[in-house]
C-alpha cells in the first residue's frame, strides 16, 4: 500500500529492474522487481521499502511475498488517477526493463504472536494493505500452530478481493487458519460478510484479552479498530500493531541500523565480534564481512553456511524447521549445528557467539 | 534481456574445474539425478499442494542420499510453473486433473554436482502436453545446432527463443543456461551460458529451456547438461 516516504536516504538507494509488471484486478498492479547489484535487500516481513522514481518522487511499499534474500520484490500497487506512480507506471518509461532506486527496509510492524498461548492473532486488511499480510502468512503460518490466525479482508466490491482463492486455498489447508472476505459495497449477489472488516471481527471474536491485531490498510479502518477492539473486546491497547504512521501521519525512523552485533570464533584466528543489521540472517552478517558464502542463496539446501552455536547461546535460538532440520540430519550434524542462513538476528540474539567450522 | 558477452579468451577460464573434478562421476551424478526426477514425478498425484510435493520431493532425495544440492528443490504446479528459476511459488496452489508440473533440482553428492529439470502433465490437456514436449524438444534442437555447427552459448540461445517462438512459446532469457563442475561452480563462473561467445565444451555447461505460454498462465522447462546423442 502506498505511504508517506521516510525521507530519502541516498546511502540506502539500492538500484532494481522491473522484470514485470501484472494487473491483479482493476487497479492493482504488481510489480516484480529485481535488484541489480549490491548486497541482496532483506527485509522482515510486514517492514516497507522506499521506491524512487526517475523524477525523485518517492512511494513506500510493503512487499507482498516472504524475503528469500535474493533480491527480489513483489510490490502491488493501486493506481489512482492523477498519482505519480500510477502515471509513470502507465507512461512508455513506466515497463518491463526500467530502473528503479529502492531503499530500506524500514517500519517494525512484523508477524508478532500472542504471549499467551492459544489466543488468537487477528490480521485486519484493507485493498492493498494485504500485501504485507500476505507476506508474514507465507513466512510463519504453517510455523503458528498454536494460535489461531483470523484474516480479516475488506474491501467494497468483489474484484477489491484479488488474492482470495489463495487465502480460501491456504485456510483449507491450515486448520489453525480462516479466512473471512468482507464487503462493504457488494454489487453481485454476496453470500459472504458485510460491512467492516473491524466490525467482522468484533462479531466473531468477542473477548480479545490475550489476543495480538495487526492492521494494514487505510487510516480510517486502523483508527476503527483499534478503538473498536480495545473497547468491546478487551484487547489490550499495546497488543494493537499497526504502522504507526498510518495512523499517525508521521514519517517513521528507519530500522536495520546495526545495533546487534555478532561474536564469530574462527579456527585460526581470534575471535570477530560483527556489528549485525536485525532482521537480517546470520549468514547476511558473514558474507558482508567476507567470511562466509554461501551458494544455495540462504534456501537451507546446500549445507556450506554451517557453523557451530557456542553452548550458552543454543537455548536461545528457536529450533530448526523442518527443512533446515532434515538437512542437518543428512549432513549428519551434531546437536551445536545449525545453518547460518536459517538464523534470524532479532534483539534477543544480541551477541550472539557461533564457531565457524 | 540483454546478457553481457563472454569472449572467447575468457573460455579457458570460464570452463576451469576444481580440484575434484572428475567427468565419471559427474555423469554418475547425472544419471541419479534423472532417476530422481522420475521417482518424484511418479509420486505426484492430481490433488496435491505443491508445497506436500516439495516436501516428498525433499523426503525422496533425502532417502536417496541427495538432499544437498547446490540450489534448492522446485516443484511447480499449474500457474507456479511460469514463475523464474528462485522466485518463490504463489502458495496454496493444487495440481490439477489436466495440469502441468516440472521438476527442477540440483543434488550435490559428495564434491560432484547434479542438475535436471523436466515437465510432466496429468489428464489429457492437449496443449499442456505440448507444451512439456516442446520443452523437451527445444532442448533437443538447441543441443543438436551445438552439436552440428559449434555454436557460441550467445548463439545458441539466439536460436533457442526462435525456437520456441516458432512453437508458439516465449522462452524465459533469465534461465539461460550456466556451468556446472565439481562443487561448487559458482566459485568458477556465475554466468549464464547465453553470454559465452565461445563454443561452450561438452559436460560443463547445462542447457536450461524454460518456456511459457504468450497469455496463459502455465509453462514448461526442461535442463540437461550439454551432451552428445548417446547420452539421451
Amino acid at each position: 500500500m502506498p505511504r508517506t516516504a521516510p525521507p530519502p536516504d541516498q546511502a540506502r538507494l539500492q538500484p532494481f529492474r522491473l522484470e514485470a509488471l501484472t494487473p491483479l484486478n482493476h487497479e492493482v498492479l504488481r510489480l516484480e522487481l529485481s535488484q541489480i547489484d549490491g548486497p541482496p535487500l532483506t527485509y522482515r516481513e510486514g517492514q516497507f521499502v522506499t521506491v524512487r522514481l526517475p523524477d525523485g518522487t518517492a512511494r513506500s511499499y510493503s512487499p507482498a511475498a516472504a524475503c528469500q534474500g535474493d533480491g527480489r520484490l513483489e510490490l502491488h500497487i493501486r493506481t489512482l488517477p492523477g498519482g505519480r506512480f500510477s502515471t509513470w507506471l502507465r507512461s512508455d518509461a513506466g515497463r518491463s526493463g526500467a530502473l528503479l532506486d529502492i531503499g530500506g527496509p524500514y517500519g517494525d510492524c512484523v508477524w508478532t504472536p500472542p504471549a499467551t498461548a492459544g489466543a488468537p492473532l487477528l490480521l485486519l486488511a484493507t485493498g492493498t494493505g494485504i500485501a504485507p499480510i500476505r507476506a508474514m502468512l507465507v513466512r510463519h503460518l504453517a510455523g503458528a500452530g498454536r494460535h489461531p490466525v483470523h484474516l480479516y479482508w475488506g474491501g467494497l466490491d468483489q474484484p477489491d478481493l484479488y488474492l482470495s482463492e489463495e487465502f480460501a486455498a491456504l485456510a483449507h489447508r491450515h486448520a489453525h487458519f480462516r479466512y473471512t472476505p468482507v464487503l462493504a459495497a457488494a454489487t453481485e449477489p454476496w453470500r459472504g460478510r458485510r460491512g467492516y472488516v473491524q466490525a467482522a471481527a468484533a462479531d466473531d471474536l468477542p473477548r480479545l484479552d490475550g489476543a495480538r491485531v495487526i492492521a494494514c490498510g487505510s487510516p480510517a479502518m486502523v483508527d476503527a479498530a483499534r478503538t473498536l477492539l480495545v473497547a468491546a473486546c478487551g484487547l489490550a491497547p499495546d497488543a494493537f500493531h499497526a504502522d504507526a504512521f498510518v495512523a499517525q501521519g508521521a514519517a517513521p525512523m528507519p530500522s536495520g541500523d546495526a545495533s546487534l552485533s555478532l561474536e564469530v570464533g574462527l579456527p585460526q584466528a581470534p575471535a570477530r565480534r560483527l556489528a549485525a543489521p536485525p532482521g537480517g540472517t546470520v549468514l547476511n552478517t558473514l558474507a558482508a564481512a567476507g567470511l562466509l558464502q554461501g551458494v544455495c542463496g540462504g534456501q537451507a539446501a546446500c549445507g556450506t553456511c554451517r557453523i557451530g552455536i557456542a553452548p550458552a547461546w543454543r537455548a536461545a535460538l528457536p529450533p530448526p524447521g523442518r527443512k533446515e532440520a532434515r538437512l542437518l540430519a543428512a549432513l549428519g550434524s551434531g546437536p551445536e549445528q545449525r545453518l547460518a542462513c536459517q538464523i534470524c538476528l532479532e534483539a534477543p540474539l544480541d551477541g550472539l557467539r557461533i564457531e565457524l567450522p | 534481456m540483454t546478457t553481457q558477452a563472454i569472449s572467447s579468451p575468457d573460455q579457458a577460464r570460464l570452463e576451469g574445474v576444481g580440484p575434484a573434478f572428475d567427468p565419471e562421476r559427474l555423469l554418475h551424478v547425472r544419471t541419479l539425478t534423472r532417476q530422481a526426477i522420475q521417482r518424484i514425478a511418479a509420486a505426484i498425484q492430481p490433488g496435491m499442494f505443491e508445497e506436500d510435493a516439495v516436501e516428498m520431493a525433499r523426503d525422496l532425495l533425502a532417502e536417496a542420499g541427495m538432499l544437498r544440492g547446490w540450489h534448492d528443490v522446485y516443484v511447480r504446479f499449474g500457474s507456479n510453473t511460469t514463475k523464474t528459476f528462485g522466485a518463490p511459488s504463489d502458495p496454496g496452489v493444487v495440481l490439477g486433473e489436466d495440469d502441468l508440473f516440472f521438476i527442477d533440482i540440483g543434488p550435490v553428492l559428495q564434491d560432484w554436482e547434479g542438475d535436471g529439470g523436466d515437465s510432466f502433465v496429468t489428464g489429457r490437456d492437449p496443449d499442456k502436453a505440448r507444451c512439456a514436449a516442446d520443452a523437451r524438444a527445444i532442448f533437443h534442437e538447441v543441443r543438436h545446432k551445438w552439436l552440428s555447427e559449434r555454436a557460441t552459448g550467445r548463439a545458441l540461445y539466439d536460436y533457442a527463443v526462435s525456437c520456441a517462438a516458432a512453437r508458439g512459446w516465449v522462452l524465459n532469457m533469465d534461465l539461460s543456461g550456466h556451468r556446472i563442475a565439481d562443487f561448487p561452480h559458482a566459485a568458477i563462473h556465475e554466468g549464464p551460458l547465453a553470454g559465452a561467445d565461445f563454443p561452450p565444451s561438452r559436460l560443463l555447461w547445462v542447457l536450461e529451456i524454460h518456456i511459457r505460454h504468450p497469455s496463459e498462465a502455465y509453462g514448461a522447462f526442461f535442463e540437461d547438461l550439454l551432451l552428445e546423442d548417446s547420452y539421451f
